[in-house]
C-alpha cells in the first residue's frame, strides 16, 4: 500500500466510522430532546431536521478523525496533553452553554451521555482484553510507585536491594543495568524504570516483570 | 527420502523416527534442526546502511511501515526490507501478528499489554519500545494470540 492509497483509506474509514456516530448521536439528540422537552421540543428543530443531520454527520467525521490522531503521531493531542485539551474545552462548552437556546443544550448533554457511555463500554472492552492478554503471556509485571526519580542507576539498585530486603526475597544480579536482569529467589525477572503522567507531573515506578 | 507425516492431538508431544542407513553430520545437522524447532523460523533478508544482512525471526521484535518501507525491529537495531508488510504477514511464523494497518509485532517479545483512553491498546514490547494495537484489529490479534497460546 502507497502513501496515497493509505490516506485515501483512512479517508473512507473515518467517513464510514464518522456517519455511523454521526447518526448514533443524532438519535440520541432528538431522544434527549424528546425526554427533556417533549413534543414541543421535537418541534422546535422539524424545520431544520435535515441541517441538523448533516450537522451531526460531520460532528462524526469530525471526532472519528480526532480520535485516529494518535495513528497521525500528532505528540500535542496524545496522552496527558488530550486530557487537557479536553478540560479547556469542558471549561469553554460550559461558558458558551449559558448562551445557547434550551433545546440546543438539551441536545447537547444528551449527546454528552451518549458519547461517555459509548467511550466507556469501549474503554471496559479494552481493559478486559487486556487483562486476558497479560494473564494469557504468563509474565506478570509488579508495578511499584517510586517517590522520586533515582537519579543514577545505583541508587536505583538501592530501591530494588530495600524492596527484597523488605519481602525477604534473595538477590542475583545477571545484567547489572536499566533494564536490570535478576534472579528474585531463584526465578529469572527482568526489572526497569518506567513512567507514566497524572495531572500532578510524572509518576516514577520500577516494573519487576517475570521472564 | 520418504517422508510420513501423522497428525496427533495437543496434549500429545510432537516427535519424529528417523530410519536411516547411516548417521553421519548430515543426518546430526537435520536432528538439530528438528530439535530446535528451526524450521519453524524463518529468516528475513534485510539492508542496514547498504549492507545485507540476515534477520532470523526470533530476533523480530515489530515490523512498522514507515514512509512505504518496511522497518525492522530487533533489540536494539533496525533493518528495512523491501518486502510489502502482506507478504510478511503470510511469510513469518504464527506469533507474528498484525496489529494495525502499518505493524506486525512478535507476540513473544511482549512485556505487557495497557488499554488507553482513546481505545487503543498500548504494547509494551520486552525491550521497552511501544506499539499500538489499533480498536478495528483489536479482536482479531486477541483471538489469535489466545489461540497460539492455547496451543503451546
Amino acid at each position: 500500500m502507497n502513501k496515497n492509497e493509505g490516506k485515501r483509506e483512512l479517508f473512507w474509514e473515518i467517513l464510514f466510522a464518522g456517519a455511523d456516530l454521526g447518526m448514533i448521536l443524532f438519535v440520541g439528540a432528538l431522544m434527549g430532546l424528546w425526554l427533556f422537552s417533549g413534543r414541543q421540543g421535537l418541534e422546535i428543530i422539524m424545520d431544520r431536521l435535515g441541517l441538523f443531520f448533516v450537522i451531526y454527520l460531520a460532528a462524526g467525521c469530525l471526532l472519528q478523525f480526532f480520535k485516529r490522531l494518535p495513528e497521525l503521531d500528532l505528540s500535542w493531542l496524545r496522552g496527558m496533553a488530550f486530557m487537557y485539551w479536553f478540560d479547556i474545552l469542558l471549561v469553554l462548552l460550559l461558558f458558551l452553554a449559558a448562551f445557547l437556546p434550551d433545546y440546543l443544550r438539551y441536545m447537547i448533554l444528551s449527546d454528552a451521555v451518549v458519547l461517555v457511555g459509548r467511550w466507556a463500554l469501549n474503554y471496559l472492552y479494552t481493559k478486559r482484553t487486556a487483562n486476558e492478554l497479560n494473564h494469557a503471556k504468563g509474565g506478570r509485571t509488579l508495578v511499584i510507585d517510586l517517590n522520586e526519580k533515582p537519579g543514577t542507576k545505583e541508587e536505583f539498585f538501592s530501591v530494588l536491594e530495600n524492596y527484597c530486603i523488605k519481602n525477604r526475597l534473595s538477590l542475583e544480579y545477571i545484567e547489572r543495568d536499566i533494564p536490570a536482569v535478576v534472579k528474585l529467589d531463584g526465578v529469572l525477572h527482568e526489572v526497569d524504570l518506567r513512567s507514566y503522567y497524572t495531572y500532578g507531573g510524572p509518576v516514577y515506578t520500577m516494573d519487576i516483570t517475570k521472564l | 527420502m520418504k517422508i510420513k507425516i501423522k497428525t496427533v492431538s495437543h496434549e500429545v508431544e510432537e516427535s519424529a523416527d528417523l530410519y536411516i542407513h547411516e548417521k553421519d553430520e548430515a543426518v546430526d545437522r537435520l536432528v538439530e534442526y528438528l530439535e530446535q524447532d528451526l524450521f519453524r523460523t524463518v529468516t528475513l533478508l534485510c539492508q542496514r546502511e547498504e549492507k545485507i544482512c540476515r534477520v532470523p525471526s526470533p530476533e523480530i521484535y515489530l515490523i512498522e511501515t514507515v514512509n512505504e518501507k518496511q522497518v525492522v525491529h530487533t533489540k536494539e537495531e533496525t533493518y528495512e526490507t523491501n518486502r510489502r508488510l502482506y507478504e510478511l504477514e503470510r511469510l513469518l511464523p504464527s506469533n507474528f501478528i498484525r496489529i494495525s494497518k502499518s505493524v506486525i509485532m512478535n507476540i513473544d517479545k511482549v512485556r505487557t499489554y495497557t488499554p488507553m483512553l482513546n481505545g487503543l491498546m498500548k504494547v509494551s514490547m520486552i525491550n521497552s519500545q511501544v506499539t499500538y494495537i489499533s480498536r478495528k484489529y483489536l479482536k482479531e490479534v486477541k483471538d489469535r494470540i489466545l489461540e497460539v497460546r492455547h496451543y503451546e
